[in-house]
């Protein structure tokens, strides 16, 4: 039986790419513009793993600070982040929290506020299959109501620059 | 009033399919992502369109698109003080207005229901935006997951730890 760390470091990467390449595919067919940049941008954290050798540093990756890493994160966290508060969905809310969680357990790596291997790698590895399942989940949720409902705004009107809010209102 | 609800006979007059095609061209998609998303051929989409267009009396593509939105839903927010968003009423065309939230006819609430140059405000899809609507309550969201996660991550770790203990060497 294989260990929870082999599982989260060895096993994950490969299916968490497989995971990604089907949520875009699902994502360009049936989501609208939010589904189309969260799924982009999950292959793009997918392909910067295999960019910075994380298959192959395994263990190592999680016994220091690395920068790489560190900066990737931060840029999930900010791309996650801006779809979290301007786009009219709620799973990208569920999203933005893990990738923050992974944001701050670098960042506290990095003060050495904790030293643990094993910490550090589940508070940065377990976001990402958080992550994941949030989308998924979220796209189900999104191709249901749009079939039960119709088609619905993907961005929150409150978001829009007044120039496109205004344009509703009667003359 | 009077041109709204004639505008939605007009409307009304339609077909279903060109009801559907409308309401996607209400919503910006090009024939081309119509044509996708109804799993039908682009020229019989612009056909759709062009038919609406010659029973709307050669109304454009915008003009269909923006009467579709405001006769779908009217919604009056009246701005109270105390309230970040105000209370609303709905209305739909055919149906009685709804009181909400206040003791006067309906009239009374529409003549004071604008925000002072008499500008009513339509939703432009019938469903409300998916709360919470403010940028600040949903970072309070976020941060609160994140929370929520690291205590879950927290007490995973130290269930791992406390087993590890007790585990026979």
């Amino acid at each position: 039986m294989i260990s929870f760390e082999t599982a989260l470091l060895d096993r994950s990467p490969t299916i968490l790419g497989a995971t990604a390449v089907v949520a875009l595919l699902m994502a360009w067919r049936f989501g609208r513009a939010p589904e189309r940049f969260l799924a982009s941008l999950l292959l793009a954290i997918v392909a910067s793993d295999l960019l910075l050798g994380m298959p192959d540093s395994g263990r190592a990756a999680y016994d220091r600070f690395r920068i790489g890493i560190t900066v990737r994160d931060a840029l999930v966290l900010v791309g996650v982040g801006a779809v979290a508060l301007r786009a009219n969905r709620l799973y990208p809310l569920v999203m933005a929290g893990a990738a923050l969680v992974a944001a701050l357990a670098h960042l506290m790596r990095w003060l050495e506020l904790f030293q643990g291997h094993f910490s550090y790698l589940v508070l940065t590895t377990a976001p990402g299959i958080v992550i994941v399942a949030a989308f998924l989940t979220g796209l189900a949720l999104h191709i249901r109501r749009e079939r039960l409902s119709g088609p619905y705004p993907a961005w929150r009107e409150t978001a829009l620059p007044p120039a496109i809010a205004d344009s509703h209102k009667l003359a | 009033m009077a041109d709204i609800l004639k505008q939605t006979a007009l409307l009304d007059a339609l077909t279903d399919k060109q009801r559907e095609v409308i309401a996607l061209v209400s919503e910006g998609m090009t024939s081309k992502e119509i044509a996708r998303k109804l799993g039908i051929s682009e020229s019989a989409v612009n056909q759709r369109i062009e038919v609406t267009r010659q029973r709307l009396g050669g109304m454009s593509r915008a003009q269909i698109a923006r009467i579709y939105r405001q006769t779908s839903t009217l919604v009056i927010t009246i701005p109270t003080s105390n309230s970040l968003t105000g209370k609303s009423i709905q209305l739909q065309h055919g149906a009685e207005p709804e009181q909400h939230s206040s003791p006067e006819g309906a009239e009374a609430l529409l003549a004071s229901a604008s925000n002072g140059t008499g500008v009513l405000q339509p939703s432009t899809f019938s469903p409300q935006p998916l709360a919470p609507d403010s940028t600040v309550k949903r970072l309070a969201v976020i941060v609160a997951v994140a929370f929520g996660l690291l205590a879950s991550a927290v007490l995973v770790l130290a269930a791992a730890q406390a087993l590890n203990a007790i585990a026979p060497k």
